[in-house]
């Protein structure tokens, strides 16, 4: 009995020893900092930076960083509400331009926090990058990813038009039959939007029985803001803008009818799949993969999908990028930046001045991240596998635009999603959602004090 | 026609009908299981392949190649349904007892538990975030199953009300005046008696808490992640990764599948009421 | 008796804790921001503004046109699943082989979060590589389904596939609890199949058919994951349900205050219906 007592007191000291000897060990472990962000290439490139850097700068620095995602559906409306609640879960929140209007004002600027100049400055950051992650002229997160837009295409099929004279009879002729416009094949580099039309009706079999595809392009026209980005490719590619000066609205443009008749003539020709109301991006894929169109305006990030002989057998090897017709790319940068309710600023302002350094961009940029940094996306080892990289540079820099970063984009965005998927789906006409959603837009900025 | 022959032909058409029906239903499951083992290429081929070369790089993917930790999201998920499901039985079983019995709660708490159904869960997840941060429910088992009691307690107790005022009251009855308690005749009488009831509150409680996306989304950081919600992460914002997010529903088929089977033997009643009238 | 009373309140008292802890707050709380100008940027700064968003949602076409799409989806999704399930109930309310399989492959659509399955449809239905497309389309049927003017049958199909399980098994169990005698009965008086349905089976079943309708009947009315997964309440607002309408009001547009008003308003509207419902559920013992 004696010495089942002793034993069992044993047994007490030691499991206390125990207890206590992490929690000591513990109060020297570096603060831990929680960064959100999205599933998907991006985490899969920032789980690797976050790995070196807690293997080889945590000791030093005394921050240990950990990532969680959060699902892609209902991604922003989670991360609201943990703003909105002043939550001190997330120490730091992954933003976008579209977006950052909204997160702003739960978030700390970095112009303290970062260098003035040279590493550890957000001056390692293409400009129009850093801008569009800037609010109120206050930069707020770092640019970890930059997204736009090209136009995606089948060299096969386009390089024979220009050769081929008999496509080239037929393509006139369509082009007169069907728009009642004189037009010949250019380069895809070259094409304006009206080339952009003729060539998609050219590539649909219901109008040219000849055409190798079934549909000339494919269109993403669900109701999704996304979509929105896309289509203002046409609108600024055509001279055309969300706002004349100040916030005036300018939808209700001839600029604008220009550029929502694109859309409306490619639908009513039916030289876009007849199920185009209902796709993403990941339907324009599809529909591209599987070799049933010619070209499309598609996200950057497409390419290395399309490109690979394993995922996309049908065209990888003919798949060839041009600007957007009209010469404009709707730009946007994805960022992490400091969350305001966060109780370990000192740490998490560590994390970012590492952050915005060349090594870390490069080592995001080799694990497929597509960091808005020349030095990373010029890298010539890396052009060799993602040969995408150093246009993507070009066409930010020359072609590049970003609509606005106000609190009110999604709004807007969205205003623009329900009436344009309207007029695109052929339900409303052109002319009646432009003039809608002007005037929403206009009520809406008048409700926020921009417009008297 | 004669009397064995119609029923020869009721059955074989009840047969007929729910066979229909069970094909028509599980096709979409069915379908997601053979996208779960086809490679990226054969997912994307036309026409549809039923017969290929089958692969099992979206199971490794899910469990542990693409870096989540699924497992723990399962045993989440089992944990907060079973436990979600038996507790629901325990709260709303004695409340509809009562309710119609005694008649208590009948004009103001049941109205008002139930029109929990009639709200839409998007804008309940902020006060309930904030509710939950200043209590330390917040991204806990305990929290999910909480809020999925809240969600399923219209279902338990409309259903349990409708089962139990259709017993026969006489058993209770005589039950009291050999000296029982209302406890005891719950337990004994009614109980038993509910089986059926219990048991399609049980499996209909289980699986919607095993589904519930919103809350568990908006709810949990990283510790209490559940499956439906661990599935979606194989969504990115680059396109949907099929084969990933196929693998990782089949899996999480298995555990409502079982539940559902095992739980259909109490889909009988509990003693015969023929037998005691 | 009086003691039997007294159990009673206790038998209640889980319940009534759960709904003050967990109820009261939240949904005060909606009707409280449905009087401010609360946006998600000034969540915690917002300013009193009275009715304003009651006004704003009730002049608004859109609130009406989510409405309206909600309550004709809901009329034809839960009519549907009431039938289908119902029938269903009764053709395996007998001994049957493999009944135990063939109830399980009955559920197996539950068995899949609607947003899981939603997301599969997009891939099941997608006119190059999905399955259902291919066959439609090579049947001679058209194969783009998520467009209009099919979309909103396409997504009512979806709704019964998935959810006349659900009103199956409360019916089924509901079969499964008759008792014999007054089926028996019938049977010796000389009743037919259908006269035995019509008038001593479904009396007997009123309780449950009305709660699975009604509750089929409310979620129906909320739909929400599946239908902003396949089409976003779009092309347009052509599908927008009354859920996806607050939703977007809150988390797009961000306007939590108008949201919440609209929440309040649907709550009272669906509040009648509710009430005629447990009414009707009650029978009026004791």
């Amino acid at each position: 009995m004696r010495e089942l007592k002793i034993r069992g007191f044993l047994a007490l000291s030691v499991a206390l020893t125990l207890l206590i000897v992490p929690a000591q060990v513990a109060s020297q472990t570096p603060a831990t900092i929680r960064m959100v962000y999205w599933p998907g290439p991006e985490s899969d490139a920032m789980r690797k930076v976050v790995d070196w850097y807690n293997a080889n700068r945590s000791a030093a620095d005394g921050v240990k960083v950990e990532m969680v995602l959060f699902s892609r559906e209902g991604f922003f409306d989670k991360e609201a509400t943990v703003l909105a609640a002043r939550s001190p879960e997330v120490d730091m929140v992954f933003t976008a331009s579209y977006i950052l209007g909204r997160h702003a004002p739960h978030m700390d600027s970095l112009e303290k926090v970062v260098a003035a100049s040279g590493e550890g400055s957000l001056q390692v950051f293409l400009p129009s990058a850093r801008d569009s992650l800037s609010f109120q002229g206050r930069p707020y997160a770092v640019p970890m990813d930059v997204s736009n837009h090209f136009l995606y295409y089948r060299s096969d099929y386009l390089n024979r038009l220009l050769t081929d004279s008999a496509w080239q009879r037929q393509y006139s002729e369509v082009a007169q039959r069907e728009l009642g416009k004189a037009l010949s094949p250019k380069k895809p580099e070259d094409w304006s939007p009206d080339d952009f039309v003729a060539a998609a009706l050219f590539f649909t079999k219901t109008i040219n029985p000849d055409s190798p595809t079934a549909f000339g392009t494919v269109l993403q026209a669900k109701n999704l803001i996304y979509n929105v980005m896309i289509w203002d490719n046409f609108l600024y590619g055509l001279g055309g803008s969300w706002f004349r000066s100040g916030f005036q609205p300018a939808l209700n443009t001839p600029q604008a009818q220009k550029a929502l008749d694109v859309y409306v003539t490619i639908m009513q020709k039916k030289a876009t799949p007849a199920g185009s109301t209902s796709y993403e991006y990941g339907e324009a894929n599809e529909a591209f993969r599987t070799g049933k169109v010619a070209f499309m305006v598609q996200w950057s990030a497409a390419f290395h999908e399309l490109d690979d002989k394993t995922k996309s057998p049908m065209v990888a090897g003919n798949v060839k990028l041009a600007p957007v017709p009209g010469k404009k790319t709707h730009v946007h940068a994805l960022g992490v930046g400091i969350s305001a309710y966060s109780n370990t600023k000192p740490a998490v302002q560590k994390w970012v001045r590492f952050l915005a350094t060349t090594q870390a961009m490069r080592m995001y940029a080799d694990a497929g991240g597509i960091p808005p940094v020349r030095a990373a996306l010029a890298n010539p080892a890396l052009a060799k596998q993602r040969p995408e990289f150093p246009l993507i540079a070009e066409h930010v820099e020359k072609y590049g635009y970003v609509e606005t970063t106000i609190a009110e984009t999604v709004p807007i965005l969205e205003i623009l999603a329900k009436h344009l998927s309207a007029a695109w789906a052929l339900q409303v006409a052109p002319k009646i959602a432009l003039d809608q959603a002007n005037g929403e837009i206009t009520q809406l900025l008048k409700e926020k004090g921009y417009l008297k | 026609m004669t009397g064995a022959r119609r029923k020869l032909l009721t059955t074989a058409g009840a047969w007929a009908l729910a066979a229909a029906c069970g094909v028509l239903f599980s096709f979409p499951v069915l379908n997601t299981v053979l996208t779960s083992l086809k490679t990226v290429a054969d997912i994307s081929s036309t026409p549809p392949k039923w017969v290929f070369a089958p692969t099992l790089e979206h199971y490794a993917n899910v469990f542990y190649a693409a870096g989540y930790k699924f497992s723990q999201f399962l045993a989440n998920s089992l944990l907060i349904s079973l436990a979600c499901s038996a507790l629901l039985v325990v709260v709303c079983l004695p409340a509809a007892y009562s309710i119609v019995r005694f008649g208590i709660g009948r004009a103001r708490l049941l109205p008002a538990a139930v029109s929990l159904r009639l709200l839409p869960p998007v804008t309940f997840a902020i006060p309930f975030f904030i509710l939950y941060s200043a209590s330390g429910l917040l991204d806990t088992r305990t929290g999910l199953v909480l809020v999925n009691l809240l969600g399923n307690i219209p279902l338990g107790l409309l259903i349990f009300v409708s089962f139990i005022q259709e017993l026969p009251q006489e058993l209770e009855e005589s039950a009291f005046l050999d000296g029982a308690t209302a406890a005891q005749a719950l337990r004994h009488i009614v109980f038993p008696l509910a089986y059926p009831g219990i048991g399609a509150v049980a499996i209909l409680t289980f699986i919607w808490t095993w589904n519930e996306f919103l809350f568990a989304l908006m709810l949990t950081i990283n510790k209490a992640t559940t499956v439906t919600v661990g599935a979606s992460l194989f969504v990115t914002a680059w396109g949907v990764l099929w084969g990933d997010v196929a693998a990782a529903i089949s899996v999480a088929v298995v555990p409502t599948l079982l539940f559902s089977f095992f739980v259909q033997r109490y889909l009988v009643r509990g003693i015969t009421l023929g037998a005691v009238r | 008796m009086v003691q039997e009373r007294r159990l009673g309140y206790a038998f209640l008292a889980p319940l009534t804790l759960l709904l003050l802890g967990l109820a009261v707050f939240p949904g005060l709380y909606a009707y409280y921001l449905s009087a401010l100008d609360a946006s998600l940027e000034t969540f915690r700064s917002p300013r009193f503004i009275g009715l304003a968003n009651y006004v704003r949602v009730l002049t608004d076409r859109e609130f009406y046109g989510a409405v309206a799409f909600s309550v004709r989806y809901t009329l034809i999704v839960v009519t549907l699943e009431l039938v289908l399930g119902l029938a269903l109930a009764i053709a395996l309310n007998r001994e049957l082989r493999g009944k135990r399989f063939l109830v399980s492959l009955l559920l197996l659509p539950l068995m899949v979060s609607p947003v899981l399955l939603g997301i599969m449809f997009r891939l099941t239905l997608n006119e190059f590589i999905g399955t259902v497309s291919y066959y439609l389309r090579a049947a001679g049927f058209p194969g783009n389904l998520l467009a209009p003017p099919y979309v909103p049958y396409t997504l009512m199909t979806v709704d019964v596939v998935q959810w006349t399980p659900f009103t199956f098994l409360i019916l089924y169990a509901g079969l499964r609890s008759i008792p014999d005698e007054p089926v028996e009965a019938a049977i010796v008086d000389g009743a037919g199949g259908w006269q035995i349905l019509r008038f001593v089976v479904l009396p007997l079943l009123r309780p449950l058919l009305l709660t699975a309708a009604f509750l089929r009947g409310i979620d129906a009315f909320k739909t929400f994951d599946t239908i902003q997964i396949l089409t976003a309440g779009g092309p347009g607002s052509l599908t927008t349900t009354a859920s996806i309408y607050v939703y977007k009001t809150a988390f797009l547009t961000g306007h939590l205050g108008r949201a919440n008003a609209a929440v309040v308003i649907l709550l009272l509207l669906l509040s009648i219906p509710m009430s005629r419902a447990i009414r009707h559920i009650l029978r009026s013992t004791p």
